[in-house]
């Protein structure tokens, strides 16, 4: 049994998942606590992206344990949808609306104060301030990495789950995302994040967990 | 180079309303036309009928036509559209479409049909004027769908904005005082419309002569060049960009219109009250719907459509046209809603519970059938009742659309038919929808009007429990045993 709840983000107990009876993960332990970073390796189609998400019920796993803050998680409930964020290849936006509204309307879901201000301010800290309004359907694929990071920094949540946040980010990109992850962790967050880029996981102090191809 | 212009992107909905609307509308239209002129020629058939009637109904099919080759028409595409289905032809063979010149002439056909059929109806009233529509109707079809060419092109001018702003404004008031003509007229109190409607048509095929006169040199350009202007050809890289970030990133770039260009939405007062609670997503919804007034335009101008339909083929097949277009608004006012079940990451987005989120992205496509269902109801003359049946119908085809996007579906699945192989599943989704519109609308021909709503409402509650609870029931669970390293592993 995981201890220590009082301040683990999220733990999880033999999580394993399968397609089509071909083993992906099987029994794997993770637990993210408060301020920390966890960093899923291995080769690619080890299934570091299906763990990632399993935990945001994105697919359906198997577990024996799975709990948020000590107490079992649902993760399809709106409490665990409020806590953990996911940023995935396939971050998606409403139609319509222009970055800066998304922004907005995402501040005001969530009853941030001063919304126009609050988006403006993501927006400036990933540089993307000149793609204000334009519509997320014209943006390149790094952009809309960045404004899914915007989106982050505007988004109350407890737990971070990111895909290779690295890929499709320039230099400037990616040492504003270090910053910004390493403010979050700071204030008491928690990250789990898939990625290829050790130097990136030594950057945030992540624990390490290498996966391997099954069978 | 200047950046490209944003035209107002050619939704699906909007092509399927176009296609839709203008070919069933114009089809009837020519039935009724025939039959009105067969009943004009005996002699005293003027008493009979209410020539401002039709007059209207000519001046509101006039509005609408030029609402529709503005909005959605074969030329509606955005600039990077464009090129790709123009200047990529083998690439594009299914999207590809007609050249210029076909267009060109297609217009100027419908333009004189349109203006044909507008003397037959406006000849009792007007006289000698009746016989300008023949003549003014083709050309300005041909300009329409020249100028819009154009002004694709080649980098906006004030005058052009100008130009298109004053030819839907005409085009709205005369959709408006067609409307209202039409309203009086089942009154029988009316020549008061006459004369007006005859000027406004008469100004908006002035306004749109002059601006394809105006914009000649680039019409020219764009149909000696088979449709778009070899200096913009560069312009393809854009679309090559976007189809390659769509191919490596799998993202449905690509595959979604660019939206036009509109003022910013900005929230008010009123706005603070629901902030922080589901009704922030309603009102933003709500204001992205009226950011996008002309697809709510062109969607009332169809309200007509239903009091033909009732007119010539009869109330129940009124009805069933009233159900179908009321779900192909509801569907149209909610994308977000279908946006937010499709995507397990808006769905992080959003803080509410599920019930909630769903009222709240519902508002909006409610609140326009209901505008939509008033109308046509009213014109077509049935049963209030069909108000509240029209809008349970459009919310079940919404229900059935979302619930048969969520399955995992075999789209590879063909099954044989007399007709020949039929794909079943991909079948299945693409009517998904407008079926239950469909079979709502048929209950008028087999059941009383008091019946129809209490039995929609019947069966929206059975099909509404059946779906929640197969949404309840636990999904497979896939167990997977552990090797016999790992194992021994767990074990140690």
């Amino acid at each position: 049994m995981l201890q220590d709840t009082a301040t683990s983000l999220l733990a999880v107990c033999g999580l394993a998942k399968a397609y089509d009876g071909r083993v992906i993960i099987e029994g794997l332990d993770l637990e993210v606590e408060a301020g920390s970073a966890v960093a899923l390796m291995g080769p690619n189609g080890c299934g570091k992206s299906t763990v990632l998400r399993c935990l945001s019920g994105h697919e359906q796993g198997t577990h024996t344990s799975f709990e948020t803050a000590g107490r079992p998680a649902r993760v399809h409930s709106s409490a665990y949808r409020r806590d953990v964020f996911p940023i995935f290849d396939d971050f998606s936006f409403f139609p319509d609306i222009t970055v800066v509204e998304h922004l907005e309307l995402l501040a005001g879901m969530y009853d941030v104060p001063d919304h126009e201000a609050t988006a403006a301010a993501a927006l400036k800290r990933f540089g993307i301030s000149g793609v204000a309004q334009q519509f997320p359907t014209a943006l390149s694929s790094g952009q809309i990495r960045r404004v899914a990071f915007a989106a982050a920094a505007i988004r109350p949540w407890k737990l971070l789950l990111l895909d290779e946040p690295e890929q499709r980010l320039d230099l400037d990109g990616r040492s504003r995302l270090v910053r910004f992850l390493q403010e979050q962790m700071a204030a008491g967050r928690g990250l789990v994040f898939a990625t290829h880029d050790a130097g990136l996981a030594q950057l945030l102090a992540a624990s390490v967990v290498t996966l391997a191809h099954q069978g | 180079m200047a950046t490209a212009r944003k035209l107002k992107a050619p939704s699906l909905y909007a092509v399927c309303a176009a296609v839709v609307g203008v070919g069933s509308f114009g089809s009837m239209s020519w039935s009724w036309f025939l039959s009105l002129a067969t009943t004009l020629a005996r002699p005293g058939a003027g008493h009979e009928l209410s020539s401002s009637f039709y007059l209207a109904w000519a001046l509101v099919t006039t509005g609408c036509g030029s609402l529709v080759l503005r909005t959605a028409g074969p030329v509606g595409l955005p600039r990077p559209a464009l090129t790709w289905c123009l200047g990529l032809p083998q690439v594009s063979a299914l999207l590809h479409r007609r050249s210029l010149r076909s267009r060109v002439m297609a217009a100027a056909v419908t333009g004189g049909t349109a203006g044909l059929a507008a003397m037959i109806v406006a000849w009792p009233v007007s006289g000698w004027l009746a016989g300008l529509p023949p003549m003014v109707g083709p050309l300005m079809g041909a300009a329409l769908v020249s100028v819009t060419a154009a002004e694709q092109g080649q980098t906006p001018t004030g005058g052009q904005r100008a130009r298109l702003v004053t030819t839907r404004a005409v085009s709205l008031i005369a959709v408006a005082a067609g409307l209202l003509t039409w309203y009086l007229a089942s009154y029988d109190v009316i020549t008061v419309g006459a004369g007006l409607a005859l000027g406004l048509v008469g100004a908006l095929a002035l306004v749109v002569l002059a601006a394809g006169l105006g914009s000649w040199p680039a019409v020219r350009e764009v149909i000696e060049t088979g449709g778009i202007p070899l200096g913009e050809l560069y312009r393809a890289g854009e679309v090559v960009d976007r189809v390659s970030a769509s191919a490596v990133m799998m993202t449905t770039g690509f595959l979604e219109p660019t939206p036009a260009r509109r003022r910013p939405i900005r929230f008010g007062g009123t706005a603070r009250l629901t902030r922080g609670r589901a009704g922030w997503l309603a009102l933003l919804d709500a204001r992205r719907v009226l950011a996008r007034w002309p697809e709510l335009v062109v969607a009332m101008c169809l309200a007509p459509l239903v009091g033909s339909v009732t007119r010539v083929a009869g109330r129940d097949w009124g009805c069933v046209v009233l159900t179908m277009l009321s779900y192909a608004l509801a569907s149209r006012l909610a994308r977000w809603f279908f946006a937010w079940n499709a995507s397990p990451s808006l769905r992080f987005l959003v803080p509410f519970r599920d019930s909630s989120t769903t009222v709240a992205l519902l508002a909006a496509p409610v609140l326009g059938v209901l505008m939509f269902s008033t109308a046509a109801v009213e014109l077509a003359g049935l049963s209030p009742w069909w108000v509240a049946s029209s809008l349970v119908c459009a919310l079940v085809g919404i229900r059935r659309r979302v619930v048969e996007a969520n399955k995992d579906a075999d789209f590879a699945l063909v099954i044989s038919t007399p007709m020949g192989p039929l794909p079943y599943n991909l079948g299945l989704r693409l009517i998904s929808g407008w079926d239950a519109a469909v079979l709502g609308g048929l209950l008028s021909f087999v059941l009383p009007e008091a019946t129809v709503l209490p039995t929609i409402m019947f069966a929206s509650l059975l099909y509404a429990g059946w779906t929640a609870r197969a949404h309840k029931r636990p999904a497979r669970r896939l167990e997977v045993n552990p090797t016999p390293q790992r194992a021994e592993q767990l074990q140690n």
